[in-house]
């Protein structure tokens, strides 16, 4: 199953490829075009989506909800809420253009970091919350962190404006090499720390009282699983904006196709994360060429009416 | 070599639920906590199983304090059984019981002791007669079938090779609550069963018939405090069980069961 996934996230990056080389031979400029514009865009694309995927698959996990998806819960929110303060207010106090790259991931990774643990705080308060409390929660965040962005996007000037409501939508566009590589470092270390919990987290599901007589430090996995899908989560959102669904959908499919160890949903969610966006930025380029559909609007195209299906098989308990 | 307190007292609030209780888990007995409703058995269970420290005294396993050994140890050490688990996702039963497998460190992936691995859950399956929920979702398990798969991945859960002779405890939190009579006592024949080969075995129960039968050591807690604890003769009286539990019992030796039964 991994290999077909593997397959599909190759194949779906040479079709892109294929598509510019078909149109015309390698010239200097379509080389540039190439290796500066689509290339660095590819590469985001894979790594958001992997870090998408594999966050919601572990928060799915941790919360031991189904329906815990890091834009409903409000963690994304959370984190383009520390990102746009950054971009406001941080713009006008830090003028060195090579320290952005570095403060915006930061700022939203602060961000979706607090959310989490606002939301744990509140699970642990009220023991197992169910299904429907979560997204209530989740709408009740997302509604502070919609105010707070509304707060600064009235402070913003209007070219901060522009940016700020293209990004709101997710894309890929912003792309440079200089801003994507802090991006895949931070993304890579969250993998491969949440990699390695797979079987902490399976031990999880019998409940943080048995894990722990299984041998499961239960308060270090909490802020390992925190702490890592807060980085994945800032970090995608700091570069490429909201991009709804994808971490809901990924680990149900991949639960479908794979069953729900996950050992297998992790790696799994990541890979087919990963060729999901590809395929959305794909999408999202060509549908109406020459201009460019924000992918958020892609995938919550897609995942909306998936969330809905989901709603009515999952009952509260 | 035992799992004890000593002068354990702990408290919920300022409300004590346990107080001042010393007691021991020997290797090779069965040991049965019995008392009425809200009397601290399953705090007591916890306490022994180190996810409530005590307020004051100590839980010590086979000479150490209980705190002071890593949580995978004391996995190794002793398993625990809740009274009830709720899993969300769709689980195989398998799985569930693989959980228990927590002999060797656990790794992500590739573990060598795969093989090892997959002989012990063959045979804790056929022992515990659940071998035919193979393939199932646990999910779709009735409560009772839910309770004998748990049951079978606390005993996995203390497979060790043969050499390895350091005592070991099972704690069973109303392991018979959903099941039918004949099922409870497969059930408590294989703690029996587990206790001759050498674990020490902690069983809370409600049905003080099944106590009398399968206990080696009866402990009887009211209020948090231990009233009375021995053996099935000594603790299992009709004046003690009619004052603690609150209501006339009587207490009479059966002679072709050859075992006391209780009845009221």
């Amino acid at each position: 199953m991994l290999s077909v996934v593997i397959a599909l996230a190759t194949g779906a990056v040479s079709i892109s490829f294929l598509a510019m080389l078909n149109g015309s031979a390698i010239s200097e400029l379509e080389w540039r075009v190439l290796s500066d514009i689509r290339s660095p865009r590819i590469v985001l694309a894979v790594f958001v989506g992997a870090a998408l995927g594999i966050a919601g698959a572990a928060l799915q996990g941790l919360f031991r909800n189904p329906l815990a998806d890091p834009g409903l819960v409000g963690v994304s929110s959370g984190a383009a809420l520390g990102a746009i303060a950054m971009i406001v207010v941080g713009g006008n106090i830090v003028t060195s253009v090579w320290l952005l790259p570095y403060l915006l991931p930061l700022a939203a990774i602060s961000g979706a970091a607090i959310v989490t643990l606002l939301l744990y705080f509140f699970a642990n308060r009220y023991g197992n919350f169910s299904v429907v409390t979560m997204l209530l929660i989740g709408i009740a965040i997302n509604a502070m962190s919609i105010v707070g962005i509304g707060a600064f996007e009235y402070l913003s000037d209007d070219t901060q404006l522009r940016t700020l409501v293209f990004w709101m939508m997710g894309s890929f566009g912003k792309a440079t090499w200089p801003t994507v590589i802090p991006i895949l470092a931070l993304i890579s270390a969250a993998i491969v720390a949440l990699l390695y919990q797979v079987r902490k987290l399976d031990l999880l599901q019998l409940g943080e009282q048995q894990a722990q007589y299984l041998g499961v430090d239960v308060k270090q996995l909490k802020r390992c699983i925190i702490l890592s899908t807060a980085v994945a989560i800032g970090a995608s959102v700091a570069l490429s904006g909201i991009i709804n669904f994808v971490g809901l959908i990924v680990p149900h499919i991949v639960r479908l196709l794979g069953g729900v160890n996950h050992r297998l949903v992790l790696p799994g969610s990541m890979l087919l994360g990963a060729t999901l966006m590809v395929i959305a930025d794909l999408v999202s380029r060509i549908i109406i060429v020459p201009a460019e559909l924000p992918v958020g609007l892609v995938t919550s195209a897609l995942g909306a009416p998936f969330f809905l299906w989901l709603i009515t098989r999952v009952r509260p308990q | 070599m035992t799992l004890s307190t000593t002068a354990v007292t702990w408290q919920y609030d300022s409300t004590p639920v346990v107080r001042n209780v010393s007691i021991n888990i020997v290797p090779g007995r069965v040991t049965v906590l019995l008392g009425p409703n809200g009397a601290g058995k399953s705090t007591l269970l916890r306490l022994l199983a180190g996810d409530l420290l005590p307020y004051s005294g100590e839980v010590t396993i086979n000479g150490s304090v209980l705190q002071e050994i890593t949580l995978q140890a004391q996995a190794q050490l002793r398993s625990v059984m809740m009274q009830s688990v709720h899993v969300v996702f769709d689980f195989f039963v398998e799985d569930i019981l693989e959980m228990g497998w927590v002999y060797a460190a656990s790794r992500a992936w590739g573990r060598p002791d795969d093989a090892l691995k997959r002989a012990a859950l063959e045979s804790v399956m056929i022992e515990c007669n659940i071998a035919d929920f193979k393939g199932r979702k646990f999910n779709a398990l009735s409560g009772g079938e839910q309770q004998r798969v748990q049951f079978a991945r606390a005993l996995l859960q203390l497979w060790r090779p043969e050499n390895n002779t350091q005592p070991c405890y099972l704690l069973l939190d109303e392991p018979t609550s959903s099941l039918d009579l004949a099922h409870s006592i497969d059930v408590l024949n294989l703690a029996r069963k587990a206790a001759k080969k050498g674990a020490g075995v902690f069983i809370i129960v409600h049905d003080v018939n099944l106590a009398a039968r399968f206990a080696d050591e009866i402990i009887l807690l009211e209020a948090g405090r231990v009233v009375s604890k021995g053996t099935v003769e000594h603790v299992l009286t009709s004046e003690t069980l009619s004052r603690v539990y609150n209501t006339p019992i009587s207490v009479e030796y059966h002679p072709a069961l050859e075992r006391l039964v209780v009845f009221n």
